[in-house]
């Protein structure tokens, strides 16, 4: 058989095979019928076939590349094809994520490790010394931070809305981070986690020793629940990433980085939910004038409900 | 241990291969960091436009809730939803491309040859800021460098790679090739024809011809132009070939060329035989 011939008499069924293949691969509704699903995995085989027989005679680069590209195509269309649930995004914070966050809850204690020994300490050292406050931070920074607890919030001034996105986008960023830099054997996130839990805590200690405790507390109470605790839980997902490459167990680490990624972005996702949750009540409650008492009562059914949706959420035989 | 050719394209070259469950290796050409850096920086062309007239936009229509703060706010957020949703959003409804990488011919799919979904593009997106590290992305590069499969630190942890993609045609149309005249077939001795070889180089040289300057364009030509005026019959043709070897190489890809787009369509030329010629048309309508 030369060239020309085999042109003729392969060409129609690749064209047939094309177009069925750019109905495959568009998305939406229509897709295949079952018949002609089998005509596919037909055309396919032969198209496969002829393939290799191009190869192995050497036709020419430019048919040999329109096959292989068209096989590429095919492949990805035939096997790579997955359904898509509707519903997911809700399925995944009512149960998957905090599933996941349980099954992986090793690194989610030491990443609060990580997190809240330095918060406490750096905290209660400089309650006791708040001079020390300006060996950790810029002393601008030290005063700004007085100055915006130093009175309360005028009703003209406040920017609720303004506030709220600004926490999404600035939290949310630092999360982000904070489980990325995981892909560094983990050094990252520990950094991350560290330097922020050191500068909460001296920032805390340092305001509170200037006397404006009340309305810091009833400031950040609110929020604090969700805030901290997604902090933890993107770093926990760093955690992973790191772990994967220093003990890939088995695996390749190129194989344990792919199996744990999934799961470590999960919890990034997770963490990234809860920011938005934490943004919004930032934004639109945390700065309400109202007395601490009412403020600490919110705040402790808040921290409450997050226990319990980390821990409870999702159990197995809750849901069937 | 592995051959030297299958060492030396390890190492040098820009494709990667595939064997898919039909016993057929398949071959993907990667993207390079120069293409994928034009992508980039035209996807942050379009991040920076979006975000533009989303401002101007919220300045407007959101005005009467200007004290409360509202387009401040909203403007955060969509700041923040393109910084690090843009890339997931569209690799995963545009199945692995963004308007970036779509002008530049760039799809990313799984080192599978399998198309990605929501959790590839989301990994990848998210672990740019490892790739970033130090700055403009030179963890990313050194990694995409040190990899057979030139992925950046977060390809590698989505099991994701960046190809370069054609849009498969057969025959593809030689823009131009129609200002040369083609030989007629007695023109060569025992009707010679030039092996598929070497039409593709011809055709190559025929693509670079006006990036090349012409006598450089002629002295390349000449190479191959002498061999294959020795098949030509007449004195004037041969002396054509010598004197004019890149419009004699032309002339010869389109005296062979022709058919190839021809081959496929439903009706062959009349010149073809009549027997091949129903059987196609046949086969043809009963696959439409």
């Amino acid at each position: 058989m030369n060239k020309q011939t085999f042109l003729r008499e392969r060409g129609p069924s690749w064209k047939r095979f094309e177009s069925l293949l750019g109905r495959a691969e568009a998305p939406g509704k229509p897709r295949l019928a079952p018949e002609e699903v089998s005509e596919f995995s037909e055309l396919f085989r032969a198209l496969c076939y002829d393939l290799a027989q191009v190869r192995s005679r050497d036709w020419s680069s430019s048919l040999e590349r329109y096959l292989n590209d068209l096989v590429v195509r095919g492949h990805s269309a035939f096997y790579g094809g997955r359904p898509r649930a509707r519903g997911q995004a809700l399925r995944f914070l009512s149960a998957g994520f905090p599933r996941r966050l349980r099954e992986n809850h090793a690194f989610f204690w030491v990443s609060l490790a990580l997190f809240a020994v330095p918060l406490v300490v750096s905290w209660v050292v400089v309650a006791m010394e708040p001079s020390l406050a300006h060996r950790v931070m810029p002393g601008t920074e030290l005063y700004n931070m007085e100055e915006m607890y130093s009175r309360d919030i005028g009703e003209g001034e406040r920017q609720d809305a303004a506030m709220a996105g600004f926490y999404v986008r600035h939290n949310t960023s630092i999360a982000f981070q904070c489980f990325a830099l995981g892909f560094f054997l983990g050094i990252g996130t520990i950094y991350v986690l560290l330097s922020n839990g050191i500068q909460l805590g001296t920032v805390s200690g340092y305001v509170i020793a200037q006397g404006h405790g009340e309305r810091f507390l009833g400031f950040v109470c609110g929020h604090s629940s969700f805030e901290l605790l997604a902090i933890v839980v993107a770093g926990a997902g760093g955690l992973i990433l790191g772990h994967a490459i220093l003990a890939p167990g088995s695996l390749s680490r190129v194989e344990a980085l792919k199996e744990r990624g999934r799961v470590a972005v999960e919890l990034a996702l997770g963490a990234a939910a809860m920011l938005f949750v934490a943004a919004m009540i930032e934004g639109f409650w945390s700065a309400q004038p109202l007395p601490l008492g009412i403020k600490s009562l919110v705040a402790s059914i808040l921290w409450i409900v997050v226990i319990a949706y980390l821990g409870l959420a999702g159990r197995e035989g809750h849901h069937s | 241990m592995s051959r030297p050719e299958e060492l030396s394209t390890r190492v040098l070259s820009d494709q990667t291969f595939l064997e898919i469950p039909e016993n057929v290796r398949l071959g993907f050409r990667l993207a390079g960091p120069g293409t994928r850096l034009g992508a980039y920086l035209l996807d942050l062309g379009v991040r920076a436009a979006a975000l533009y007239g989303m401002v101007t936009v919220l300045s407007i229509v959101l005005l009467p809730f200007a004290t409360t703060g509202l387009p401040d706010g909203v403007f955060f957020v969509a700041a923040f939803v393109l910084e690090w949703g843009y890339g997931c959003f569209f690799e995963t409804w545009w199945n692995g491309q963004t308007p970036g990488k779509r002008a530049f011919g760039l799809r990313v799919i799984k080192t599978e040859g399998y198309a990605i979904g929501f959790y590839e593009a989301m990994i990848r997106n998210l672990l740019r800021a490892a790739d970033f590290v130090p700055l403009l992305y030179a963890a990313g590069f050194l990694t995409a460098m040190a990899n057979p499969r030139l992925q950046r630190i977060g390809d590698l942890v989505a099991g994701t790679m960046v190809v370069r993609e054609r849009k498969p045609v057969l025959g593809r149309e030689l823009e131009g090739l129609s200002d040369y005249p083609p030989f007629p077939p007695e023109a060569f001795r025992h009707r010679y024809r030039p092996s598929e070889r070497t039409l593709e180089v011809i055709e190559s040289l025929f693509r670079r011809r006006l990036d090349l300057p012409p006598a450089r364009l002629d002295e390349i030509a000449l190479i191959l132009a002498e061999p294959l005026g020795k098949k030509l019959d007449s004195f004037p043709d041969r002396k054509f070939a010598r004197d004019q070897p890149a419009e004699f190489l032309f002339s010869v890809l389109a005296t062979h060329r022709a058919w190839i787009e021809n081959a496929l369509e439903a009706e062959p030329k009349p010149s073809e035989r009549a027997g091949g010629r129903r059987k196609v048309a046949r086969q043809a309508a009963s696959f439409s």
